[in-house]
């Protein structure tokens, strides 16, 4: 006769597979969500020893915070300046290598260059154009302009903004290049024999299908502007000027007085936030680019 | 006449192409040009921003030059046999992140495995947390890290970076989503033959990931040689700062040698980066989109 | 080497859907035999319960003696051949075909015997060393054959494996797997939803429908003697024809009266009790296309029908002519070429002796 089994062939399959997943699930369980879940309720008391439940002071004290404001204030704007300018950039270079010119795959080494380029080992060259004595304000000099130091004006931002740009655009047009690369070409062909032109062909067809890739890319540049952070602390050190200060640097200060109550509150806030914002634009893809999933 | 509009818009575009092309490499071919000055003309020049030695010439204005006048290896012996206290912050960063990069592609590769062959409503429900985690910043993780280094006792050691590094969802994402599409008929086929499911991730599986595998190291590589948040926030001890942090800290007398330690700093990532180009943007083009 | 029993097996998946029901089948050891039906029959499930691909939720799985219900498909000493084959695309062919061999840690040296050997036979011996992706379709499927044979297994199992190949090669591939099979001797189980090759390859057809066994017997049984309107018309190409008609008994004999404008009786003669009680009652007549005639429009016979020329197909050896006959439309094949032209007046005699009957509701036979 047969075989008598002694666990169901299906579920010790499952076993197996769960136990592929653990060290991952372990892992992040035990440093990311367990203590998350902690940090949100420290977020809710006055302090991790005294565990009185104060609701939403905390969060109350946080906004009230000057530098929390500027902070917030500061990271904001870079983003709403950045981000589109990344995805708006990125999108043009992919169109860009997608025309007749020769050398393009060199062309695209290029531009994704600075991805493998430390910022560490950057951020001397652009301390030497944007300072007060550097490259950029000679070059103004010879239109009679006075120069400014870049990293210590209200224009600081601006030079971030650049680099961001200098760092993120090959990365972002290499998605947007993969993106292209999908759109069925029948659809392209029917378009162009039914005498459509490029413009067209562009507005409505290629960039209904690039929507997700659009949100993707979207999506990184949001996350990849809050790591911004890098590039001003190894241009501007722990204290810098004015606009160059970010929510990061806020949250340093925190951990250096170990301020628990508006650092727990600052991240809980931040999570909703980056969600809020993550579904906003998955609806907004939703919507638009619906009916070209497939 | 459409031929001509089209030669001349060719053109055009080329120029532009130049343009850009020049403006995104000029950056780095400065920083490898300019590390093989000389210290005295590297006051010269770079004296009005970084101020220099007392001594030496500084002149008034900036020069940012492509070529040095003189082409010197001093600053890289003096990094390498005079001053390796600088090769040493060199060798903490990659004891800090080589790891993350093994493991965390093991890790990975593990569950992912996991996560492509079932489909269980917890699976999709712990896949989607997982990349609400990845997309979250470090201003939001790195607070429960640091408690739970705190409380695991391992704050200002390699463990509270290397620890959440490892786990960190990012690969499990693109792993996954390649994975998935690996057609089953190849498992079914596998299990006829008597493997089991080890058999099946390293014979079949893991093999046809080769690819991604290589540019998600190539990604998480690139990522973390260049970590900042982290080493800040957890490691309170400067000796042990990795290089992306440490080389930030030059002060004016050494910027010669903060040069050739940028190139030097530069080298392994641009190896990978030649080696695995084709790969890296294989890679990159696999994970577009989040859905699907 | 081994027999089969299927003993009431069922398949249900979540949301109660029920791909296979009251499966019920003796396969003999060395047997071919096809499993035939539409898409959805339930044919490939349970091909797939047999290999131990899916769970069987009801019944009782038998391979030679033993019970197979919960032994792993890597146990059960049976070999599939995939419909888009699952060569491991990263492998070479020599190293597809060893994978089985090694993962039970058959030695080296056996392996590579084993693997030239099977090459010659299936004269993929100039293939050992490519990969799938540098190989036409023919070619993999016989890689695919070739890694299904190596581990000499009791029951080979065939899922649509020719579906993916163009006509000329399908009916190349038809005769070799035919071939093997008699070199062979193993047990094979078959599934197509083409019915060309269910009739020219099995011992046996086993048609299905909706995940129920409509009829398992030999091709010429199938054929000749259909259990049901379903099987009578998926199984002959091009369709047999059906009418309706109405049983009426003269005092001599029974004979059908067509229901259509045709206005034709068919004389049945005497037939079993079975017909008795049918009388006065409707019922639907099957006649397969060579079974009917083509007269010129004359004063005829009550045994046959008028109707105008469609449309008619030469094949070559045969040709297909299709006449309308008002509501009914009638498929006549003749061999070589055809006496008439479309747009003629004709009249089709229908073979008395080879009608076959069915109940219209149940469309079961009638014998």
């Amino acid at each position: 006769m047969g075989k008598k089994p002694s666990i169901n062939l299906k579920s010790r399959e499952r076993l197996v597979s769960w136990a592929f997943l653990a060290p991952s699930f372990i892992g992040v369980m035990v440093f990311f969500i367990i203590p998350f879940i902690v940090v949100i309720l420290y977020s809710f008391v006055d302090s991790p020893i005294t565990k009185d439940f104060v609701f939403l002071d905390n969060y109350a004290a946080l906004l009230q915070n000057k530098s929390f404001q500027t902070a917030a204030k500061n990271t904001l704007t870079f983003s709403v300046i950045a981000v589109p300018l990344s995805v708006l950039l990125a999108l043009g270079l992919a169109v860009l290598l997608e025309q007749k010119i020769p050398l393009k795959s060199q062309f695209r080494t290029f531009f994704l260059s600075p991805i493998m380029v430390p910022i560490a080992s950057i951020v001397l060259i652009w301390q030497v154009l944007f300072h007060q004595n550097g490259t950029v304000n000679l070059f103004f000099s010879n239109f009679g302009a006075d120069g400014v130091d870049w990293l210590k004006s209200d224009y600081s931002q601006i030079v971030i903004v650049i680099l961001f740009l200098w760092r993120n655009l090959g990365y972002h047009m290499i998605l947007f290049m993969a993106g292209l690369s999908h759109i069925p070409n029948e659809l392209i062909e029917v378009a162009r024999i039914e005498g459509a032109s490029s413009w067209a062909i562009f507005y409505k067809v290629k960039i209904r299908y690039l929507s997700p890739t659009i949100l993707f890319v979207t999506i990184l540049s949001i996350i990849n502007s809050f790591k911004v952070f890098r590039e001003v602390y190894l241009l501007t050190g722990d204290y810098p000027y004015g606009p160059l200060y970010l929510l990061q640097h806020f949250m340093n200060n925190m951990f250096r007085s170990l301020d628990y109550q508006k650092l727990s509150a600052a991240a809980v806030l931040m999570a909703i936030v980056i969600t809020a914002l993550i579904a906003i634009l998955f609806i907004a893809e939703n919507r638009y680019g619906k009916d070209v999933e497939g | 006449m459409r031929g001509k509009k089209r030669r001349v818009i060719r053109i055009v575009l080329t120029v532009f192409s130049v343009v850009f092309a020049v403006g995104f490499l000029l950056p780095t071919v400065l920083t490898v040009t300019n590390s093989f000055m000389s210290q005295t003309e590297i006051s010269a020049s770079y004296g009005a921003v970084f101020g220099g030695d007392s001594e030496s010439y500084i002149s008034d204005t900036v020069h940012l030059k492509l070529i040095p006048d003189l082409v010197s290896l001093s600053q890289y012996i003096t990094v390498l046999f005079r001053s390796p206290e600088y090769l040493l912050k060199f060798w903490n960063s990659v004891i800090l992140v080589v790891p993350i990069v093994v493991f965390q592609a093991g890790v990975a590769a593990f569950a992912a495995y996991s996560f492509s062959r079932y489909r269980g409503r917890f699976r999709e429900i712990l896949l989607f947390a997982y990349i609400i985690l990845m997309l979250m910043p470090y201003q939001v993780t790195l607070v429960p890290n640091y408690l739970m280094s705190n409380w695991l006792n391992i704050l200002d050691t390699n463990w509270s970076i290397w620890l959440p590094g490892i786990v960190s969802p990012f690969s499990v994402f693109l792993l996954t989503k390649f994975m998935r599409r690996v057609p089953v008929s190849y498992v079914e086929a596998a299990k006829l033959e008597g493997a089991n499911e080890w058999q099946i991730f390293s014979r079949i599986y893991l093999p046809m990931c080769k690819g991604i595998l290589y540019s998600v190291a190539i990604l998480v590589f690139l990522d973390y040689w260049n970590m900042v948040e982290q080493p800040i926030i957890l490691l309170s001890d400067m000796e042990k700062y990795p290089l992306s942090v440490y080389l930030s800290k030059i002060n004016s007398e050494e910027v010669g040698v903060a040069f050739a330690v940028a190139v030097i700093y530069m080298i392994p990532p641009l190896l990978l980066f030649l080696h695995g180009e084709k790969q890296l943007i294989e890679g990159i083009g696999q994970s577009e989109g989040i859905k699907g | 080497m081994a027999s089969l029993l299927l003993k009431d097996i069922c398949k249900v998946y979540p949301g109660d859907v029920q791909a296979v029901s009251d499966f019920n089948l003796e396969i003999a050891d060395r047997e071919f035999i096809v499993f035939v039906g539409p898409s959805g029959c339930g044919k490939s499930t349970t091909l797939r319960m047999i290999a131990g691909l899916e769970d069987i939720t009801g019944g009782e799985l038998y391979i030679g003696e033993s019970l197979m219900n919960h032994v792993e498909p890597g146990k059960r000493n049976v070999a599939m051949v995939f419909q888009n084959y699952a060569l491991y695309p990263h492998l070479t062919v020599y190293e597809n075909m060893a994978f089985g061999l090694k993962i039970r840690k058959v030695p080296r040296k056996e392996i590579d015997t084993k693997v030239n050997e099977v090459a010659r036979t299936l004269d993929i011996a100039h293939l050992l060393g490519r990969k799938p992706k540098a190989l036409s379709g023919g070619e993999r499927q016989r890689v695919a054959l070739g890694r299904a044979i190596i581990r000499e297994p009791d029951v080979f199992l065939l899922d649509e494996p020719l579906s993916n190949l163009d006509a000329k090669l399908r009916a190349q591939m038809r005769t070799e797997i035919s071939k093997l099979h008699q070199r062979l001797g193993t047990t094979f189980v078959y599934v197509t939803h083409d019915q060309v090759e269910a009739m020219t390859m099995g011992n046996r057809i086993c048609v299905m429908k909706d995940g129920f066994i409509q009829q398992a017997d030999t091709p010429q049984n199938i054929y000749g003697r259909p259990a049901n309107l379903f099987v009578a018309g998926f199984i002959g190409s091009p369709q047999m024809n059906f009418m309706d008609a109405t049983l009426r008994k003269s005092p001599d004999a029974y004979y059908l009266e067509l229901s259509h404008s045709a206005h034709a009786r068919l004389a049945v003669g005497e037939r079993n009790s079975p017909l008795s009680s049918y009388i006065d009652r409707p019922v639907v007549i099957g006649v397969r296309p060579e079974h009917l005639e083509i007269g010129r429009a004359a004063a005829g016979s009550g045994a046959a029908i008028a109707g105008t020329v469609e449309i008619v197909e030469m094949m070559g050896a045969e040709t297909y002519v299709y006449v309308d006959c008002g509501e009914l439309s009638l498929r006549v094949r003749f061999g070589g070429e055809a006496p008439v032209n479309a747009g003629e007046q004709v009249r089709v005699a229908v073979n008395e002796s080879k009608i076959h009957i069915f109940d219209p509701e149940t469309g079961v036979r009638i014998p």
